[in-house]
């Protein structure tokens, strides 16, 4: 690829933060024409805040950002637009009942107040030839299959003829055959002399497409780096900061009894059945992508969403789950992934949020005794390594991280035997990350049965005694933690076919 | 940090006086001073959500008082002052109702005043009747319980509280306006005297009804389970669900509460008008809702309190009352009251933290 020696972006010391949350503390960054940067970063890295800046999502609190050498205010979508920033989001816009040819024009400065189909048909084909999309540009946009409305998408991107392009994670959603069609696109984008950043949590994308990496840590950059001097662990341990062993604790020594048995679950999002056999002492990963079924067998079991059939035991003995209460009268808790949602109560101090969950305990005879709360509150701090000198804290002026230790800890509050979470550690810097683990290692190795489901690959592999892996509403394989390995893994959560074939 | 650590009372409840070493005594008094230490505000923030907004309302309650009394003789007379705790007390009592629905995310009610208009026609019934006072009150009471617990079913089987009060509203009025033909009932004893006319130390009974249940209503919302339960699913309501708080007992009775309280005020209405009428209370669920808004109660739920609430009924009614005395007609003060509204939930908007939020 012919790369300009001349930077066309250059970012110095952007900063952003939200109150008293610091999101982004310092970035530098850079990027020519005709070049891919792999832009990687765990959760909470401050990776989404420097790229929401960059399309103008939001407004930087210091730095500087300067495109061909001239500084540039951003600030807002339409000035990112302006300037030349083009954005391909994760979550489609696509709009469903348009067609192709209007969706590629929607939103259009240079698009026609009444587009006529022959002009439509004209301008859109050319837009699709430019993404390799060979598809009839009257077709209803709802009716294609995800891959060809990510390249809409793209298309749509390309059709404002942007000197950079930014995607963010395009590929999340895709099976193979369809990532190979984006990452050509990519190429070609790249080598029509377009700066492009392509934002990805699949690691094996950074090697095969981009030029050059820029990796985010703890809400700062770090130099860009040229992919061929990297190999995988060496990008792994400059995301996390530590080698990936440095990041876990030891595996479980003793196991117990089994607590819950789960049989032939079905759930939507969970089409084939599913089974579960969960230990005293143990912590089981659930490794797969968003919708696979991991994180909907969870939200099942606890009775978060209804199951259309399948057994739940619990120590042996047959139990209906229909609730999130229900749940808790049964010991099991279910800590969601999206915290912000349902994790806990953001504009409350932090030790009513430690204590909604056991209520119960800290108000005998329907009274609500403040030495009881404090108590309560401090010990299952404690339990969770938070620092109690912010009890009094709301929980919105806490880092992702803390809250994160509140939204766990108030499960905690109710004594549960099983716990059920999703996602442990969503948008949470890697300190409190290893604390998380730590935390949760401990819990187990004082009896409680732990369930996590997550997409985070090195999670699993480093945090559960045994994995079950997950592909498209259902279930795909059961490991031993200890023996799995990545590429394994990996397999399983993206093209189970294969691994079906080979066994046959 | 474990739990052992923590001061868990003084050493005298584990044990006597005596065999206690002064030492001991010391560190737990430490203890004590480090964990008071914990319980202030720690930023400006926390400071915010805690003091600013009811300081701000009640300065706005003074602040209507002074403007009123340096420019509008007779407005700081006795009989206005009486007056303006009198009519503040209605609209005070049904607002500390009304704030319970409003502290668990259920907005408001839409249909206090006609349940209020309901509750004064039945007591005055019943008094007609030949009831004594008590009886009449409790089943009128009762009446109101069984209307709002009614309201609050449906609420919690997922139907809109706006949409339902609404429509509970043109029912609940309906009803009474058959039965009566839209005529008052005159009550033509003494029998409600007791409710209308007493007062103690010179102040109306209707007055230290509401600050009796002011005080009460404020203990219950921060030191029972129930208030806890109601701030938290006003909170965060998908939150409270999953943390398995009982969502539709809290609606049904966040709804009982209010409507109890509606009833409490028609009560007072009829034995000091001795009349129970369709029109009484008209147009007060708007004030109401005025009252919790401008006391500063977060319409989204899950941050408020009842002092709050007493605040801003006494500035609605103070206001009112200035304007009335300055000789503007109803139009104006109905406007002068939506401006406050504005006003006032910008200002709590922006005491909160505005968009930062």
């Amino acid at each position: 690829m012919v790369r300009s020696t001349m930077e066309y972006l250059v970012a110095t010391d952007v900063a952003k933060s939200f109150g008293e949350v610091v999101a982004l503390e310092t970035a530098d960054f850079e990027l020519s024409r005709g070049e891919v940067m792999g832009l990687v970063g765990e959760n909470g890295a401050g990776k989404s805040t420097f790229v929401k800046i960059l399309c103008g999502m939001y407004r930087r609190d210091r730095g500087s950002i300067r495109i061909d050498g001239e500084e540039v205010a951003l600030g807002s979508t339409a000035r990112a637009e302006r300037a030349g920033i083009a954005v391909v989001q994760q979550e489609l816009s696509i709009v469903p009942t348009l067609s192709v040819a209007e969706n590629v024009f929607l939103g259009q400065p240079e698009a026609r107040a009444v587009m006529t189909r022959k002009w439509l048909l004209r301008e859109a084909g050319e837009h699709l030839d430019h993404v390799g999309l060979d598809i009839d540009p009257l077709t209803v946009a709802g009716d294609l299959p995800l891959a060809e409305r990510q390249m809409v998408e793209i298309a749509r991107v390309v059709a404002r003829d942007a000197g950079m392009i930014l995607l963010d994670e395009p590929t999340a959603a895709l099976p193979d055959d369809d990532i190979a069609r984006v990452h050509e696109v990519v190429r070609r984008l790249a080598a029509a002399g377009r700066a492009v950043v392509y934002i990805t949590h699949r690691l094996g994308e950074v090697f095969e497409l981009a030029d050059r990496v820029t990796v985010f840590r703890d809400g700062r950059s770090q130099p860009p780096a040229e992919v061929a001097d990297l190999d995988g662990d060496e990008l792994i341990t400059r995301m996390l900061g530590r080698r990936l062993s440095q990041m876990f604790p030891p595996r479980a020594t003793s196991i117990g009894d089994v607590v819950l048995e789960v049989s032939d679950f079905v759930t939507e999002g969970l089409g084939v059945p599913a089974s579960l056999t969960v230990r005293r002492g143990e912590i089981v990963g659930l490794a797969g992508q968003l919708g696979s079924g991991a994180g909907e067998l969870l939200r099942g079991v606890s009775g978060t969403q209804s199951h259309q059939a399948g057994h739940v035991l619990m120590e042996g003995a047959e139990t209906q789950i229909n609730s999130p209460a229900g749940a808790l009268a049964n010991g099991v808790a279910y800590c969601s992934g999206d915290r912000k949602f349902d994790g806990f109560f953001a504009n409350r101090q932090v030790l009513e949020n430690f204590t909604a969950p056991g209520l119960e305990r800290i108000t005998p005879k329907n009274l609500l005794s403040r030495r009881l709360e404090h108590r309560l509150a401090s010990s299952l701090a404690g339990m969770v390594s938070f620092d109690t000198a912010r009890l009094r804290h709301r929980v919105s002026t806490l880092s992702g991280g803390n809250q994160q230790k509140v939204t766990v800890g108030k499960w905690l509050g109710v004594q549960p035997k099983v716990l059920l979470i999703d996602e442990p550690t969503r948008g949470v810097d890697v300190g409190a990350r290893a604390e998380i683990y730590q935390t949760l290692r401990d819990l187990a190795n004082d009896g409680l049965a732990v369930v996590f489901a997550t997409s985070e690959m090195h999670e699993v592999l480093g945090l559960a005694d045994s994995i079950v892996t997950f592909f498209r509403g259902r279930q795909i394989a059961r490991y031993d933690g200890a023996e799995a390995t990545q590429a394994a893994l990996i397999r399983d959560i993206t093209h189970p076919d294969e691994v079906e074939a080979a066994r046959r | 940090m474990t739990i052992e650590q923590q001061p868990a009372g003084p050493p005298e409840s584990r044990g006597s006086a005596e065999e206690l070493s002064r030492r001991e005594v010391q560190q737990w008094r430490e203890l004590r001073a480090q964990r008071l230490a914990q319980m202030r505000p720690e930023s400006w923030a926390d400071y915010r959500a805690r003091y600013l907004i009811p300081t701000i309302s009640f300065l706005a309650v003074v602040a209507v008082i002074v403007i009123g009394g340096v420019t509008t003789p007779g407005f700081l007379s006795q009989t206005n002052m009486l007056s303006i705790i009198r009519i503040a007390a209605l609209t005070g009592i049904m607002g500390l109702g009304m704030t319970f629905i409003t502290m668990s995310g259920s907005f408001f009610s839409l249909s206090s005043a006609q349940t209020g208009a309901l509750c004064s026609i039945a007591f005055a019934a019943m008094i007609t009747w030949g009831w004594g006072w008590p009886a009449a009150l409790i089943v009128t009471l009762l009446i109101a319980a069984a209307v709002g617990a009614i309201q609050g079913a449906f609420v919690a089987a997922g139907a809109n509280p706006v949409v339902i009060t609404i429509a509970a509203a043109a029912a609940i009025i309906g009803v009474p306006a058959i039965l009566t033909d839209s005529r008052a009932i005159i009550i033509d004893t003494t029998e409600a005297h007791v409710i209308g006319r007493s007062t103690g130390f010179g102040v109306p009974i209707q007055t230290w009804t509401f600050i009796a249940l002011m005080v009460i209503a404020q203990f219950v919302l921060v030191r029972t389970r129930f208030g806890r339960a109601v701030t938290l699913a006003g909170a965060n309501r998908d939150a409270a669900k999953a943390a398995g708080l009982p969502i539709a007992r809290i609606e049904v009775w966040t709804f009982t509460l209010a409507s109890i309280t509606a009833g409490i005020a028609g009560i007072f209405v009829a034995a000091q008008s001795n009349r129970g009428l369709i029109t009484n209370l008209e147009a007060s669920t708007l004030e109401v809702i005025a009252a919790v808004l401008i006391g500063g109660t977060a319409i989204q739920g899950g941050e408020g309190s009842m002092i709050r609430t007493a605040f801003g009924a006494m500035f609605i009614v103070a206001i009112n009352s200035l304007l009335v005395l300055r000789g503007y007609s109803p139009a104006i003060r109905t406007l002068v009251e939506g401006l406050a509204v504005v006003a006032g939930v910008s200002l709590f908007w922006l005491a909160r933290g505005g968009a930062k939020r």
